[in-house]
């Protein structure tokens, strides 16, 4: 019964480990990507081609590689943000909505302004709706107990209802489809290259703020203490409530940026198919980033290019749906997280006791 | 003599950084109560789960009934006739008492008949004279009454050898005698009964053979008859003591802290401190003994401003503060080293740079918001070589460092508490502060605390070691259920009278404190 391998704990994590298990986890992943293109009626090797050489292989595929990188970075951010101080922000989503929300309320509803002025301002209130939906979790986890993985994520059915309200009903387009009339020129936000709006740079800059703050400063330090153990935290004296509900209010926050750069770069209208997910798909990106800030850049921009590729092999081959490579992206984590236990321990041979 | 039914020999157990048995003998004879004695982390808990399969020994064999055994689980222990109540047990709040008692028998078909299980569970009830309330759910019933459920649980699944982990803790002294009334009757039976305490008392009514465990090696291993409560705690505290006591301070410095009658609340609405007196002067090292959970943890929160007195008087350094926060009262110098060392008194996961910064990167290394990350790697550097902590460097992870070093890391913080002026702590709450530790790390944990001391800080040492209390303490005071007994100078005190203030049993003559 007993093995010739007992399990011990390494002493520390080793990144070797953890580089060998991303390697392998995506290799397995492509293997079983490959029976899944099978199954579907795909010549497996030459989708896995289409796969990768689609989101990098045209300047019109780089582009919206870029595109769909923008609201999984703001979203990942989001979520990313959150762990540092331990929090699980499922919410990212409804944030998300709430901000593509709040922001096209102001370029249907609000006085007309140039744009200058007009798109700090609906960034702004879009970011501030997205924080305000995060802080409701926040202010419900450090009063009432409430767990945040809960709340977070019940949180996004209910913006994902107002949004349709409102695009179904008040907000209705003159056609009759449900989706809110095009946003004027000044509500739109600038292009940088092709469809890719000034979305890109704001999140970079975000990106780059949010890091400094959190390594650089004091408050930066207290999120990182509270997070890495609470007693210890209280202990040192950081004000831990505090700190966890300003560190919604930012997560919201960028969450809220993703859903109007959403609406005012991409869309320039609100309707309710906004986000294809973008909030959950952003969990797991910051997790594979190990909540890494700038990191998740990156891996957002490596998940959007499975998102760009996956299009491109439904398109190039029609058995292919799009559940295939949300199965692709699953299988992904799944194979992460399960190798997580490698970092932590190792196979040692034993010895001659039996 | 009756024959052996659980014999253990050469048991060994580690765990990373610890040795939790060391070749420990142990044998278990039919109709005997045999009590298993030893301070805490003396390794009694690990060798029982070793006999109830919860844990795989590293060394030595196990027999149960002349038969070598090879336990992977609790199942196989059960399946052996070995039953086990642990001291917090776990039992379906919701349920019925007979629901708890018949779940998880192994025989038990898919759709029982409750009549019958009913009947089978007051019969094995009548027989050792134990009476359950069989319906009443069971978060209804007093502990006392809880750990009888358990405990007929434990026989109904067919137990003939029964494992008690420490049960008179939660028990009154009725409970108490019930309890043994049901023992005595279950080992006249054919059974057999290991009773693990460290009360003394309890184990010269109950137990008829005593097998006493010390720093994870069985020591002694005999009849009762013959021994009594001062035999029992010199085994159990071993005599190896060093008597290079330190020189008492001479010229005892102005009080820096008073406790009068304070209480404090804890778990289960009983108190965890109960009146508690206590005086502390400047250059003064006071010892703190008891077995734990004692209200130890409880005394370091309270005086470090961690808690809050239920009742009675506090004063820290000079003033009344019934209520100050902990960064008010360490910004005065006083210093705490936690008993929860990994979580509280470091976060593992961070660098041993920003821990070492935890309680002074507000008031020394922050200026307009901003972390002036070059002056605190320089003061880590510093601090790191003063106290020889052994770390690739400031940047290390915390967790990486060996038990030793992280508790250098929480003192090289905690002695560079900052009062106006200069830096120092004038108060040190020190808990624990070598549990765990190698001899050289504790060494140079305690080299610390002496020196502060000379420099003029007072020292609350809460400790286990009683060698180490008595090497380092001008006075020592005990607590036991929350009741401080003594202090007493330490010179004053025998090793033999503070084993028996920890048991619970201090001379009449002494009573009157």
């Amino acid at each position: 019964m007993t093995g010739a391998f007992r399990v011990e704990r390494r002493s520390r994590p080793s990144l070797w480990a953890e580089l060998g298990v991303i390697l392998a986890a995506v290799l397995i992943a492509s293997a079983a990507g490959c029976g899944l293109f099978a199954i579907a009626g795909a010549p497996p090797l030459e989708a896995l081609a289409v796969l990768v050489k689609e989101p990098f292989g045209s300047a019109y595929g780089i582009s919206e590689t870029l595109l769909r990188t923008v609201p999984l970075a703001f979203c990942a951010l989001a979520v990313a943000l959150a762990l540092k101080i331990d929090l699980w922000n499922i919410g990212a989503e409804g944030q998300l909505y709430v901000g593509a929300l709040a922001g096209s309320w102001l370029a249907l509803h609000g006085p007309a302004m140039p744009g200058p002025i007009a798109l700090p301002a609906i960034l702004l209130v879009g970011a501030f709706a997205g924080a305000l939906w995060a802080v409701v979790p926040g202010l419900l986890k450090v009063y009432g107990r409430v767990n945040e993985i809960i709340s977070t994520l019940m949180l996004n059915y209910v913006a994902i209802a107002w949004v349709e309200l409102m695009v179904y009903g008040p907000w209705k387009g003159e056609d009759g489809f449900p989706y809110t009339a095009l946003f004027d020129e000044a509500w739109r936000l600038p292009l940088l290259y092709k469809r890719v709006h000034a979305g890109l740079l704001l999140v970079v800059l975000l990106a780059l703020v949010l890091w400094f703050i959190e390594r650089r400063t004091t408050i930066g330090y207290e999120i990182r203490v509270a997070g890495a153990s609470q007693p210890a935290a209280r202990y040192g004296g950081v004000p831990v409530l505090s700190r966890l509900l300003l560190v919604m209010a930012f997560a919201g926050g960028a969450a809220g940026l993703a859903g109007v750069c959403e609406v005012s770069g991409v869309e320039y209208r609100l309707h309710a198919g906004i986000s294809p997910g973008y909030g959950y798909t952003a969990i797991i990106i910051a997790f594979l980033a190990r909540r890494h800030l700038l990191v998740s850049l990156v891996v957002a921009f490596l998940f959007a290019a499975l998102v760009v590729g996956g299009d491109g092999v439904q398109v190039s081959f029609p058995g292919v749906s799009a559940a295939v490579v949300q199965v692709f992206q699953g299988l992904l984590l799944l194979l992460v997280l399960a190798g997580g236990w490698f970092t932590r321990y190792r196979l040692v041979r034993r010895g001659g006791e039996p | 003599m009756s024959k052996v039914i659980v014999e253990l020999s050469g048991i060994r157990k580690v765990f990373p950084g610890v040795v939790a048995n060391d070749g420990v003998d142990f044998a278990l004879r039919q109709g005997q109560i045999h009590a298993l004695l030893g301070e805490n982390g003396a390794g009694k808990s690990t060798l029982m789960s070793v006999l109830m399969g919860l844990y795989t020994p590293d060394g030595g064999s196990i027999r149960v009934r002349g038969e070598e055994r090879r336990l992977r689980s609790p199942r196989d222990a059960i399946a052996l006739g070995l039953g086990m109540v642990h001291q917090h047990f776990v039992q379906s709040e919701r349920h019925s008492a007979l629901d708890n008692i018949v779940l998880g028998h192994p025989e038990l078909p898919l759709f029982p008949s409750r009549a019958r299980l009913r009947a089978e569970v007051e019969a094995a009830a009548a027989r050792f004279g134990l009476s359950v309330e069989l319906d009443a759910p069971v978060h209804s019933l007093p502990v006392g009454e809880r750990q009888k459920v358990e405990i007929l649980r434990v026989l109904y699944h067919g137990a003939s050898i029964l494992i008690l982990d420490e049960p008179t803790a939660v028990l009154s002294r009725q409970e108490t005698v019930a309890l043994f009334e049901v023992l005595r009757r279950f080992a006249a039976d054919g059974g057999a009964v290991v009773f693990i305490s460290h009360k003394l008392d309890e184990v010269l009514a109950i137990a008829d053979h005593v097998t006493v465990l010390r720093r994870g090696r069985s020591v002694e291993n005999r009849a009762i008859a013959g021994l009594d409560a001062a035999a029992l705690a010199r085994m159990m505290v071993g005599q190896e003591l060093s008597l290079q006591r330190r020189q008492a301070s001479d010229e005892p410095g102005p009080e820096i802290l008073r406790l009068e009658a304070v209480s404090a609340a804890g778990p289960r609405g009983l108190p965890a401190l109960d009146g508690v007196s206590l005086g502390l002067r400047a250059g003064e090292l006071l010892g703190i003994a008891g077995v734990s959970g004692s209200g130890q943890g409880e005394l370091a929160e309270l005086i470090t401003g961690m808690r809050r007195p239920s009742a009675g008087s506090l004063w820290v350094l000079g003033e009344a503060r019934p209520r100050t926060s902990p960064r008010a009262l360490r910004d005065l110098g006083v210093a705490h080293v936690p008993a929860d060392r990994n979580r509280t008194g470091v976060a593992g996961s961070l660098s041993v740079l920003e821990n070492l910064i935890l309680d002074s990167y507000a008031s020394r290394f922050s200026r307009m918001g901003l972390l002036r990350w070059r002056d605190a790697r320089a003061w880590a550097e510093q601090r790191i070589a003063a106290l020889d902590i052994q770390c690739p460097g400031p940047g290390a992870p915390t967790a990486s460092l060996s038990g030793g070093n992280v508790q250098k890391v929480i003192l090289a913080r905690e002695l560079a508490v900052r009062r106006a002026g200069d830096d120092g702590p004038r108060l040190i709450v020190a808990a624990y502060p070598c549990r765990g530790l190698d001899v050289g790390a504790a060494e140079a944990v305690r080299e610390q605390l002496l020196l502060a001391c000379r420099g003029g800080a007072g020292v609350v040492l809460i400790s286990e070691d009683l060698n180490e209390l008595f090497r380092l303490s001008d006075r020592i005071g005990v607590l036991f259920r929350g009741r401080l007994l003594g202090p007493e100078p330490t010179a004053s005190l025998s090793l033999e009278r503070v084993g028996l203030m920890m048991g619970g049993q201090d001379a009449p003559a002494e009573e009157a404190s």
